[in-house]
């Protein structure tokens, strides 16, 4: 399971976990790739 | 004084019928649910509602005071796959999975969910994508996935709510739930000072709604009475200041808008100093007056001085001059970001000093939520109505407090035209941190003609919208009502 915090490009903040290694934006449906490593812009901590 | 507000609530199903020997997907279906009255029974008393997926076999009329699926075959347990917790949607999805040895030779048509093995919170018939209806024959190559996701969508509020995030999270993600306590509120100072209390919880499920009430008499923390540790000052004939109640806070919920409109008569006796000046205090900020009596008799060639939040500079208000501000931390924290944390105190330290002139006196205040270990913050002041003149002790030591974390505020009447404040922490073992620290001037009261004299009774009439004053016999009846309702 992957949780983690990210702010989208459209301004929604969310939190997610998941066992995907992707997360849909709740607002604007941008798919973003979840990594096990945190990036910068993302904000993912994986578990 | 009552606030009401209304999550809705949806579920909808998607399936995915797999070829156990190939591992292609060979059919999917989907179901927009019909919530059940059922489940209303769980949410209003912050219970479990989706630990099962419960799947069957029959058809028939939906109604949504079923408890069961028309025809159950069966139930697993499932599993997140994904949740989103966001404002103002959210989504929870879990699943389970029909092994290829498991239920063969049904076929399949409902599908619901649940926290129990039989009864069922949502129904919903299996479709396909253009709203056909589907039935899925299980067998032994088929593996079935069944997607069970709820969706959360809290209102937005337009007049300055907010949503905390507990009931949220329960409703997405079985987190904890909220508490059965109220708080009144103020957004009138950057603190938010509040008081609480423990409520009473009333539910109905049919009415969908979860209640909570109490009634405030608490003078601790907001209103004309506040005392105690909380309130340090010294004002013209004791005057408290008047912290209206303007929000109503369910914790772990929301802090909620209230509601009022009424009117608030606030009396004054004149004291020798505001004589000798001509002009009144007041206690409250804002000058939206809409009569004013001296002695018994309307007046009305009253006016005011500005008023509002004092961050330090000269150019905020036309009759004050910053005369000087030193560079301690503690000072340039707290005017510009409204924060400082001490760090562990071992003695004694000077954190800051400021000297300001205003023509007009100060009606002045500071206040600020503070989180204490055992260090305390004192404030003294001084004042002088000439340059030359020596600086007289108005009040020393203000602020000091015990460990805790509590609201501060610090209300001073002088007529006299400069004022020093002084700020130093006093040792301990600990450290303190101050938060949404915040200075401000009240307005205070001038007259063209009209001359007060000391013992005077002035009586103001003010008309309050969407904040709820406090008077000397305060009891107030609160009531917080929460709408589960079906939608998005």
């Amino acid at each position: 399971m992957k949780k983690g915090n990210i702010i989208c490009e459209c301004g929604q903040e969310f939190y997610y976990e998941t066992i995907r290694d992707y997360v849909v934006c709740i607002k604007c449906g941008e798919r973003h790739e979840l990594k096990l490593d945190s990036s910068e812009d993302k904000d993912e901590v994986g578990d | 004084m009552r606030a009401e507000i209304k999550p809705k609530f949806h579920n909808r199903f998607d399936i995915e019928v797999t070829n156990a020997d190939t591992g292609e997907v060979e059919l999917r279906g989907q179901a927009e649910n019909m919530v059940l009255d059922r489940i209303y029974t769980r949410l209003v008393a912050f219970s479990s509602y989706f630990d099962q997926i419960v799947f069957g076999t029959g058809s028939g009329t939906m109604d949504p005071t079923r408890t069961t699926l028309f025809n159950r075959v069966g139930n697993k347990p499932c599993s997140t796959v994904e949740l989103i917790r966001a404002f103002p949607v959210s989504k929870w999805t879990k699943s389970i999975r029909l092994e290829a040895t498991e239920f063969n030779g049904n076929i399949l048509t409902e599908v619901g969910i649940s926290e129990t093995t039989t009864n069922i919170n949502t129904h919903a018939m299996i479709t396909d994508a253009e709203g056909n209806q589907l039935t899925i024959e299980k067998t032994p190559v088929r593996i079935i996935d069944i997607y069970a996701t709820v969706f959360v969508e809290f209102d937005e509020f337009t007049d300055g709510g907010e949503w905390y995030t507990t009931l949220r999270d329960y409703l997405a993600g079985a987190g904890s739930v909220p508490s059965n306590t109220l708080a009144i509120s103020t957004s009138k100072y950057l603190c938010q000072p509040n008081v609480g209390m423990s409520a009473t919880a009333t539910t109905d499920a049919v009415a969908r709604t979860r209640k909570l009430n109490c009634q405030f008499s608490n003078y601790a923390v907001l209103g004309i009475e506040a005392t105690g540790s909380r309130y340090f000052g010294e004002t013209f004939k004791d005057r408290k200041l008047d912290i209206p109640v303007d929000r109503l806070i369910w914790t772990g919920v929301g802090s909620l808008p209230v509601t009022f409109d009424g009117d608030m008569y606030y009396e004054y006796v004149v004291s020798a100093e505001e004589a000798a000046a001509n002009k009144l205090f007041l206690n409250f900020k804002t000058t939206d007056i809409e009569e004013v009596k001296v002695n018994g008799n309307v007046i009305t060639d009253h006016y005011f001085t500005e008023f509002g939040d004092f961050n330090y500079t000269s150019e905020e208000f036309s009759f004050l001059d910053v005369l000087a501000v030193s560079n301690h931390r503690k000072w340039q924290d707290v005017i510009n970001t409204h924060y400082y944390n001490t760090g562990t105190i071992g003695s004694t330290v000077q954190c800051g000093m400021v000297e300001l002139y205003s023509e007009e006196g100060f009606n002045f205040v500071i206040s600020f939520r503070t989180r204490q270990g055992y260090a305390r913050s004192f404030y003294d002041f001084a004042t002088k109505d000439n340059l030359g003149d020596a600086w007289v002790n108005y009040i020393t030591g203000l602020g000091n407090s015990t460990n805790e974390t509590t609201f501060r505020y610090i209300h001073i009447n002088t007529t006299q035209k400069y004022l020093r404040i002084n700020c130093y922490i006093t040792e301990g073992y600990g450290s303190m941190e101050l938060f949404d620290w915040q200075s401000y001037l009240l307005p205070i009261m001038k007259f063209n003609t009209t001359v007060l004299q000391e013992g005077d009774i002035v009586l103001i009439k003010r008309h309050h919208i969407n904040e709820i004053p406090k008077g000397t016999n305060y009891l107030l009846n609160a009531e917080a009502v929460l709408l589960l309702g079906e939608g998005i």
